[in-house]
């Protein structure tokens, strides 16, 4: 597996905007996300959830040399694992979804129970997904703070220091993207 | 319109939001004043928000870790298997699962496709898998993803391929529209994959945007021939139809759905036809960002592919530059496949034919205008060199160019410019060139005038490559012998495109101060021809020209890849096809052949016949026919033909003579070999190559001195040389000395060349009687065949004759008979084999090989 300095200088390349070294990023965080969540899932008692924050913070501490980098490319990261959950989150609601309706797959995967999504739900990953390309075409912003705010589980602080915006603004956003991705979904359906 | 206002939406909604009753109306009417649009877009918006007060307030967060934690029971992330380390899921698709994985063995990311657990210990998928491996290894295609190969680890059986690092068409088509360029350049690529694989006798039968990769440079890569099927023999595709049902033996249809042809849903007899029509669904999403048949239930989606036309004005993205596409689309979706286009072939051409309808991009006018130029120019100086016709031949040495610009992208330019002006300047029937290929240590720094005054050449033509402000410059001067004046010089800037250009200007000023009469046809014709090949298509022909000089498995590969590329960009480009072909003739000699000769010999008969079609009058296509009935079909006749065509062409081609002096010594006529192994050696002076194979045609005719002192020499200058060390040991075994020839194979076997060596070090310790050390390199050379490599069957062979096991050793022969081994040309030359020269059985291969006995 990759080392802890090539992740870094992947990380690094990828806050000044290198978005080849993102898609080589992503594997790396999801397999360190992986491990950690098996490791999690043995302490974790029933009933609980995950706690986000500190959990890709322990990701983060894990694979990035800490001497390297700027503390603020921690918010870079949680760029990343924002990404990459609403990545992994489509591909399995996609996945899911084709095995319901027989189409592109023909072979039934079987599923854990806790992850079984219902198809209200399903539906509406997806339509959220689809509408944030379009909303990202009209204001890239506003569609990072969602990502950050939504499948990153991040709060508006952390979002506002991600971004480098003001919370102030972070919350506007997110008001008016909300409303906006409610309309577009709304008039999808 | 929302992308213009939308700022000023966003502040009244805020605006609006902040205030409610009777004041958010007064506000808004305010605001926007009459334009009604506004107002309700403003209004929707606030609408929404209010009755989705907690929308996405839950982050998906922990919803994704659950995804995360269940992935964890079946996902093999983490896991180790053989030497993969594997590190995520890439996909779920056909019948399996896609991960990404790390080959630590070879040390570069792979990706492994695995039955999917429900399908583990199913036999028939298990065929699937191992079909999918065999289909695509057929291929060698530059858009069609690789296959590395297939492991059985295990409970584990998985496909090993290139990892493609891009995303999917259909992610590519659902995030954006594509740009025409970007349309037409991907329809093409897919199209010409599909091409491929029918032309091996493959159909895909599952053709989809999901099943396609788009790499960050835009290339295209076909993935997934998991439901493929091999249609045999290749050449009756027309009347084979396929009484396959589409229903596997688990009552599910295989494939996706959407993307079925109307036969494939009513499970009829399939051909290749079927992939035509789902390449007109891909082509028609590519244009249009939509789906034609995709409706809300599988019921629908099947009932529209079978009766409804789609949608006759989709939301085309450029009407006019696209326009012409529509008809094609048109006939590949026809629900009727004999209405369709008939072949892949025909399809590719009408797109090309598209492509070329095209109003030329602002560059391609450009170079087309200083194409024009130069041939102006030729034509002028061709008369005037009418006047002034010299009275004999010129002599002319071109040095290899120097790369000093420290790129060693440039290498392939340095070393293919410099071969090309040789072909080029070669063609004008008065001006001899002598060539030379790379001298090692020749780092030119030599005295030109000397080197000119040891080949008898009346003048040098040398060549650097430096770089200058981030560009690279070729300088060129032409230096006279007899005083070392510079005749010519001038300096290039270097874009790859310009490489033609350059050529052309430099072979033009070389020829008139040479004063030579280039007024011959054939020149003229060359220069035509030359101004309409493609500079792209030539460029990358360089590129693997240069990479297949090298000889070793992975500049192979490369060469290959540069030649696929040069005849994507121009698929009647002939040389591309001759340079297919001799890379793959190429790729089944030991060392470096991870390709059996059988294999390797249908590729490169198909492309040399190819090159031959499209270019008769090339000398590098017939070379490249003669030796696939050379070495691969025996046709000693034949071959010759092809040679002599060959030289006729282009007499100062050196790689012919090559050749054929290697035809004429395995046909036992070792004198003309020796002369035309010298002939090889004056065209090719400085190449150890040649050396070497005069070497070898002493050897072969029993003269171990001539062959000792021979490659002593050689090894002198270019102590680094394998082959020549290889053929030293050879003559020491034949005189005796045991010693010195275990000393050289043993140090053979010992460097990454192995198997080189391993048959004659075999042979040497049977000789010798260490039989158990004789087995042990056996035992390593059959390990070796099973992990790794093809090994041409007559290895073995060689070291059971050292074991005096001759039953054995004839086995072996019998089946590199059998298969065809172009190693087995040398069968009756070659005096290992001395001891069976009584042998019954060996004459009797040897008789079958149309081989007159000593």
């Amino acid at each position: 597996m990759a080392g802890t300095s090539e992740i870094t200088s992947l990380l690094i390349d990828w806050s000044k905007g290198d978005r080849v070294a993102l898609e080589k990023l992503l594997p790396l965080v999801e397999n360190e996300l992986h491990r950690l969540a098996h490791y999690q899932m043995r302490r974790l008692k029933p009933g609980n959830t995950f706690q986000t924050t500190a959990l890709i913070n322990e990701t983060y501490l894990r694979l990035i040399n800490q001497n390297r980098v700027h503390w603020q490319n921690r918010a870079h990261f949680f760029g990343i694992a924002a990404k990459l959950m609403r990545r992994i989150l489509l591909n399995y609601v996609r996945d899911q979804k084709c095995q319901k309706r027989g189409g592109d797959f023909t072979v039934q995967v079987p599923l854990s129970e806790a992850a079984v999504i219902s198809a209200e739900k399903t539906d509406e990953l997806l339509a959220i997904d689809e509408a944030l390309h379009r909303l990202a075409e009209i204001d890239d912003r506003k569609c990072k703070v969602v990502e950050l705010r939504f499948f990153g589980g991040l709060s508006i602080e952390e979002t506002a220091e991600v971004l480098k915006i003001s919370p102030v603004t972070v919350a506007r956003d997110w008001n008016m993207a909300r409303a906006w991705l409610a309309r577009e979904i709304g008039n999808g359906n | 319109m929302e992308t213009n206002n939308w700022q000023q939406i966003e502040t009244f909604f805020h605006s609006a939001l902040s205030l409610s009753g009777d004041e958010r109306t007064a506000y808004l009417s305010q605001a926007c004043a009459e334009d009604n649009s506004l107002r309700r877009e403003v209004e929707s918006l606030i609408a929404a928000f209010e009755e989705n007060g907690e929308f996405l307030d839950a982050p998906a967060f922990d919803l994704g870790m659950k995804v995360i934690e269940s992935d964890l029971e079946t996902s093999l992330a983490g896991q180790t298997i053989g030497s993969y380390n594997i590190l995520s899921k890439l996909g779920i698709g056909g019948m399996g699962e896609v991960y990404l994985a790390d080959d630590t063995r070879l040390n570069r990311k792979v990706a492994l496709k695995f039955l999917s657990k429900a399908l583990l210990g199913d036999k028939w998928a298990k065929r699937q898998l191992i079909k999918e491996a065999q289909a695509v290894a057929m291929l060698d295609h530059p858009n069609v993803c690789p296959v590395y190969g297939i492991e059985e680890i295990g409970e584990h059986n998985f496909i090993v391929m290139q990892y493609v690092e891009g995303e999917t068409l259909a992610d590519l088509v659902r995030k954006r529209r594509l740009t025409t360029e970007q349309v037409s350049s991907l329809a093409r690529q897919i199209a010409s994959a599909i091409e491929a694989a029918h032309a091996h006798g493959i159909i895909h039968r599952d053709i989809k945007t999901g099943n396609i990769m788009v790499t960050a440079s835009g290339q295209a890569k076909v993935l997934d021939f998991g439901l493929a099927k091999i249609i045999e023999p290749l050449h009756k595709a027309e009347n084979v139809g396929e009484n396959v049902s589409q229903f596997s033996q688990n009552g599910l249809i295989m494939g996706t759905v959407s993307y079925m042809s109307p036969e494939q849903l009513k499970a009829e007899k399939l051909d290749f036809r079927t992939d035509i029509f789902s390449f007109g669904t891909v082509l028609y999403e590519l244009v249009s960002g939509e789906h034609p048949f995709l409706r809300t239930s599988d019921a629908e989606t099947i009932s529209a592919i079978l009766t409804d036309q789609p949608a006759s004005t989709p939301n085309f993205n450029n009407k006019t530059a696209l326009s012409g596409i529509r008809p094609v689309i048109k006939k590949c979706l026809e629900k009727n496949k004999e209405q369709r286009f008939q072949s892949a072939s025909e399809l590719l051409l009408e797109l090309q034919n598209l492509q070329d309808k095209k109003p030329p991009v602002e560059k391609k006018r450009l170079i087309f205008h200083s194409l024009n130029a130069s041939l102006v120019i030729l034509l002028l100086l061709i008369g005037i060199l009418l006047y002034q016709r010299a009275t004999a031949p010129r002599t002319l040495a071109i040095l290899p160019f120097v790369n000093e610009s420290g790129d060693s992208v440039a290498d392939y330019i340095s070393d293919g410019m410099a071969e090309s002006l040789i072909n080029k300047l070669s063609d004008s029937s008065e001006l001899r060139v002598k060539a030379f290929t790379l001298v090692s240590g020749y780092k030119g720094d030599v005295d030109t005038v000397k080197i000119g005054q040891s080949l008898a050449v009346e003048a040098v033509l040398t060549g650097k490559i430096r770089r200058q402000n981030d560009q690279l410059r070729l300088e060129t001067k032409l230096i006279n012998t007899a005083d070392g004046a510079e005749l010519w010089g001038d300096d290039f800037l270097l874009k790859e495109s310009d490489a033609l250009n350059i050529q052309n200007n430099i072979s033009e000023n070389v020829i008139s101060k040479l004063q030579s009469s280039a007024t011959n046809n054939k020149s003229k014709q060359l220069y035509a021809a030359n101004v309409q090949e493609n500079p792209e298509a030539y460029k990358y022909y360089l590129q693997g020209r240069y990479f297949w000089k090298k000889r070793d498995k992975e500049n192979i590969q490369r060469a290959i890849e540069a030649f696929n590329q040069a005849r994507n960009i121009d698929p009647n480009y002939a040389p591309a096809y001759a340079g297919l072909a001799d890379a793959y003739v190429v790729r089944s000699f030991v060392p470096y052949n991870p390709m059996s000769a059988n294999d390797a010999s249908q590729l490169a008969r198909v492309y040399a016949e190819k090159a031959i079609k499209l270019g008769d009058n090339h000398c590098e296509s017939h070379t490249a026919l003669g030796v696939v009935l050379h070495k691969y079909e025996w046709n000693w006749e034949a071959a010759e033909k092809e040679y002599w065509r060959a030289i006729e062409l282009d007499p100062d081609y050196a790689q012919t003579y090559y050749w054929y002096s290697n035809l004429l010594a395995t046909t036992g006529r070792l004198d003309d070999a020796l002369t035309y192994s010298l002939k090889f050696k004056d065209l090719d002076p400085f190449s150890s190559l040649a050396d070497v194979n005069i070497g070898r045609i002493y050897y072969y005719s029993y003269q171990y001195d001539k062959a000792f002192e021979q490659l002593t020499e050689t090894l002198k200058n270019d102590p680094n040389n394998l082959n020549a060390e290889y053929l030293l040991g050879l003559v020491y075994l034949q005189k005796g000395k045991y010693d010195e020839a275990l000393k050289i194979f043993e140090k053979l076997y010992a460097s990454d060349k192995k198997m080189l060596a391993a048959a004659v070090l075999g042979f040497t310790y049977g000789k010798m009687g260490r039989k158990d050390e004789a087995l042990k390199v056996l035992k390593d050379l059959e390990e070796f065949a099973q992990k790794n490599d093809y090994i041409p069957p007559q290895e073995r062979a060689i070291i059971y004759l050292g074991l005096d096991d001759k039953e054995n050793a004839i086995f072996w022969l019998e089946k590199s008979y059998q298969e065809k081994s172009p190693a087995l040309t040398a069968i009756n030359v070659e005096p290992l084999f001395e001891d069976l020269h009584s042998d019954t059985r060996f004459q009797d291969i040897v008789k079958r090989m149309n081989l007159n006995q000593n």
